[in-house]
């Protein structure tokens, strides 16, 4: 099935993402824990949100399930990048770390926010899932 | 699948089922049931909540308070929502039984509508207060403008409905988590670490009891009303276990968190005081999504409530009565300022009665429909052509006089008010209904029956 495929292979890249967070705050840490805290918190929710869909979809035939299970896991990451890149450059995130660590981690935020935008277009138009699942 | 699913034989004339059953293929998940139920959850007021604990409680006090009292509205919700999950109908609807069918338009209007409406009005205009606090010199974020464009904002998710709702939920509640979790982060930086945090004073110490009843009193509304959400709930469970999440890991946790941060910084504006602290647009964010994803739910329940009598498209409701909200809320800013005191004084006399009517609707669904024997599935599963009372005299009088002795007779020592009068509603209309039924004596006065329309 084309559109499972997409929704794998997508679904795989989306998942770098969070992991580039997860370095980013291993970096940040020792200088502003409290920044530390933020990419870990984002960083783990989107990886573990995104990385449970494999499992679902493993044995989902039906297009519209899977869309909207890929609705679903779309929804996580999005709205944890919004999150993402409302809060990485506050002033209380980005003192003492300098300016390329919050910039990395808002473009990241970005990327997967776009990104599952995207995702949520393709599974409605596609697969005819529900927005609101 | 359930009796009232292997047909519907409803129409639904007045849009996102606000007078019939939600038919299965409607249900959504237990994800949005938890994010729907949080996005109320997610407002300035409830943190504000959080801050008067702050002033009150050292913070493993104001933790345990948090605790304590979100269990009690979990214990509520607990009850309330499975109604909902197999009813499939809103609280106004499920009403009917318990209160007959113009008691089910009364009540649902003077203890859920009309205060909704006020809360709404309240909110709209705290959104006004609190964009002003942030953008002092901006134009546009006057308390009258922003009350204005802030209100209409609002009523575009409450006119879409449930898919609405739900929608801006899912923007809204991670982030108001996070910027909650920022609070803390503030709180403990600003205070010296977990153990300076824990040791500052509290300003204005107080009772443990009390703090529960704040914290039970904030949302008891909420948990009686859960039926307007989890009636789209994919199965019966979904709901309440929806609703006792978010209350005992969110609500604890954004309630402290305020609660650390006024510790901290002896201020109650908490988005003033993240804009101060470098939230940055996260603060500005947080207003318009924590507000907006609350207050969209008040005016939604009003239309629900008011959609039981005024036989015209639910959102066309949202509409009128959100238009009067945001109208009154300009009003306020422009007249009164800051002087709500009064409005909100008429708007929590309203909600008084709501845990008694709770109360009853909880003791005619799990006690006395046990008590006649019908299975719990089979409970509340309205038909076209089902036949209420017009007005259920037990559910009235009980609800009248448990608020009664609850509110202005038992003193408030013996408990948490909105408790005492939502058990003494349970235990009058069980003690009451199963006396008139031993001696044969009639509950309904009245009859009316419902079309496919609901109406």
């Amino acid at each position: 099935m084309e559109f499972k495929r997409y929704v794998k292979i997508s679904s795989g890249i989306i998942l770098i993402f969070p992991i580039v967070l997860l370095v980013l705050a291993a970096v940040a840490w020792s200088q502003n824990v409290f920044t530390g805290i933020v990419y870990l918190a984002i960083g783990i929710i989107q990886l573990v949100g995104m990385a449970l869909i494999f499992p679902r979809i493993s044995k989902e035939e039906d297009l519209w399930e899977l869309g909207n299970k890929c609705v679903q896991h779309n929804w996580i990451v999005l709205s944890l990048g919004l999150t993402g890149c409302a809060m990485f450059l506050a002033p209380f995130f980005t003192e003492g770390v300098g300016t390329a660590v919050p910039y990395v981690a808002f473009a990241v935020c970005l990327v997967t926010l776009l990104w599952s935008i995207f995702n949520l277009y393709k599974a409605v138009r596609e697969a005819k899932a529900r927005l609101i699942v | 699948m359930r009796k009232n699913e292997e047909v519907w034989p409803w129409e639904d004339k007045y849009g996102d089922y606000a007078l019939v059953p939600v038919p299965k293929k409607e249900t959504r998940s237990l994800l949005t049931m938890f994010y729907t139920y949080t996005g109320v959850l997610c407002c300035i007021a409830a943190l504000w909540g959080g801050s008067v604990l702050g002033l009150q409680f050292y913070l493993k006090d104001a933790i345990w308070v948090a605790v304590v009292g979100s269990a009690v509205l979990a214990v509520i919700g607990g009850l309330t929502a499975p109604i909902g999950g197999i009813s499939r109908c809103s609280t106004y609807v499920n009403l009917r039984p318990a209160f007959g069918n113009v008691g089910s338009q009364v009540w649902g209007t003077i203890v859920s509508g009309i205060p909704a409406l006020g809360w709404f009005t309240v909110q709209t205009w705290l959104f006004g207060v609190i964009m002003s606090t942030i953008f002092p010199e901006a134009p546009w974020a006057t308390v009258f403008w922003a009350s204005i464009w802030g209100g209409i904002l609002m009523l575009i998710t409450a006119y879409i409905g449930f898919r609405g709702l739900a929608f801006f939920s899912y923007l809204a509640v991670p982030f108001f988590m996070l910027l909650a979790g920022f609070g803390v982060m503030i709180g403990v930086q600003q205070g010296g670490g977990f153990a300076g945090l824990a040791s500052i004073a509290p300003v204005s110490p107080v009772p443990f009891g009390v703090g529960v009843t704040e914290v039970v009193g904030m949302y008891v509304v909420g948990a009686i009303i859960t039926a307007d959400i989890c009636r789209f709930a994919k199965k019966i469970w979904h709901g309440a276990a929806a609703w006792t999440i978010q209350l005992m890991i969110l609500q604890v946790y954004m309630l402290s968190g305020a609660a650390a941060i006024t510790l901290v910084t002896g201020e109650a504006n908490i988005a003033g005081a993240l804009l101060a602290a470098g939230a940055g647009i996260g603060a500005f964010l947080m207003a318009i999504l924590g507000q907006w994803s609350t207050n969209d739910n008040n005016i939604y329940s009003t239309s629900l409530a008011i959609n039981l009598w005024l036989p015209i498209q639910r959102k066309y409701i949202v509409l009128i009565a959100g238009a009067i909200g945001v109208a009154l809320a300009a009003v306020i800013a422009r007249v009164w300022g800051a002087a709500m005191d009064p409005f909100m004084a008429f708007l929590t006399l309203l909600g008084t009665f709501l845990p008694a009517a709770g109360g009853v609707l909880i003791a005619d669904f799990w006690l006395y429909r046990w008590y006649k024997g019908v299975p719990l599935r089979e409970r509340y599963q309205f038909q076209p052509g089902m036949k209420f009372g017009k007005v259920n005299w037990i559910g009235w009088f009980s609800a009248i006089v448990a608020t009664v002795l609850g509110k202005w007779v038992i003193p408030e020592s013996w408990g948490i008010m909105c408790l005492t009068c939502l058990i003494l509603g349970v235990v009058l209309y069980i003690v009451i209904a199963i006396a008139c039924d031993k001696a044969g004596a009639k509950m309904d006065l009245g009859e009316h029956t419902i079309d496919k329309t609901g109406a």
